[in-house]
């Protein structure tokens, strides 16, 4: 297909305002389809150019499309973030809260059951109300995570990287939590060995 | 997904399809197929058109060919409609034409000849 522009290209100076009127885009977008924008830009530009003089009307609809498009392409990534982020903590830092707490609730039966002598003094350390307290404090930790945790970007080319730091928090911020809660336990059953 | 399940299209998507549908294009081929199908009314902009195109890319309705003309830009990628764009952009004229149908049947358009 040949090229079909015959026109005038943008000044240098209307170079520089596109430049950045295209930095405005997330920066994987821009990387895939900057230069491919740039170009269109320019070549839209310049079948315009021939049918009219004065550009500035050109100028504020496409570079008002430019500016727009690239405000809607952040908040659509922002939502879809806050969604995968609720996903990722739901499957990762809800799992791993949801095992510690069957763990913590079987440490309190487990006296019953057995008589053990250390998993008894845990039994003590961790009443009931303790626990209830621990385990509220643990819901309220892993509410934040999701509210601010670094969420996996959906986009064209996905960042795995931020998808793999989202997992690492919640399974990280859990175990710690998780680690902390049977912590006494663990000191308990040494000292009584 | 189906292809009902990509439905419904916004315009310019199904502006783009329909400009794929006919032939593989560059950004900016799309642009002056989908303003000279409509007879200037629709302009489409860089940011729109690639916003959308990104969707449909990542909903596997478009896809970038591999190769392109010897002759043209070595910048310009070129696009084309996959099997599923195919089936959603006739699903959509399906959809779309049963509105007209409803339409019609309202005396709100003519009915043709």
């Amino acid at each position: 297909m040949k090229r079909e522009v015959i026109g005038r290209w943008p000044s240098p100076a209307g170079e520089r305002v596109l430049a950045i009127l295209v930095a405005l885009y997330p920066a994987d977008f821009r990387a895939r389809f900057g230069a491919e924008m740039r170009q269109c830009f320019r070549d839209q530009y310049a079948v315009a150019s021939r049918r009219q003089r004065n550009m500035l009307w050109y100028w504020l609809r496409a570079g008002a499309d430019l500016a727009l498009g690239a405000v809607a392409e952040r908040l659509a990534r922002l939502i879809a973030s806050r969604r995968s982020a609720l996903a990722v903590g739901a499957a990762g830092g809800g799992g791993t809260f949801a095992a510690g707490s069957a763990l913590y609730c079987l440490c309190c039966v487990a006296p019953t059951l057995f008589g053990q002598a250390g998993v008894q003094v845990a039994a003590e350390l961790y009443g009931y109300r303790d626990g209830l307290l621990a385990t509220s404090l643990g819901v309220l930790a892993l509410a934040f995570w999701l509210a601010h945790a670094p969420a996996p970007a959906t986009s064209v080319a996905e960042p795995v990287k931020w998808g793999r730091l989202a997992r690492a928090s919640a399974n990280g911020g859990a175990s710690v939590w998780t680690v902390a809660l049977f912590a006494p336990w663990l000191v308990s059953l040494v000292h009584a060995h | 997904m189906s292809a009902e399940g990509h439905l419904p299209l916004t315009a310019v998507e199904f502006e783009i399809l329909l400009a794929l549908a006919e032939r593989d294009r560059h950004g900016y081929a799309i642009m002056r197929a989908v303003e000279k199908r409509s007879s200037g009314r629709v302009t489409l902009h860089p940011g729109t058109l690639y916003r959308a195109l990104s969707r449909m890319l990542s909903r596997g309705l478009t896809e970038e060919l591999d190769d392109r003309p010897t002759t043209d830009d070595a910048r310009r990628r070129y696009y084309r409609l996959t099997p599923l764009g195919r089936r959603v952009a006739t699903s959509e004229a399906q959809r779309l034409a049963q509105q007209v149908n409803a339409a019609r049947a309202l005396d709100l358009l003519p009915n043709p000849a």
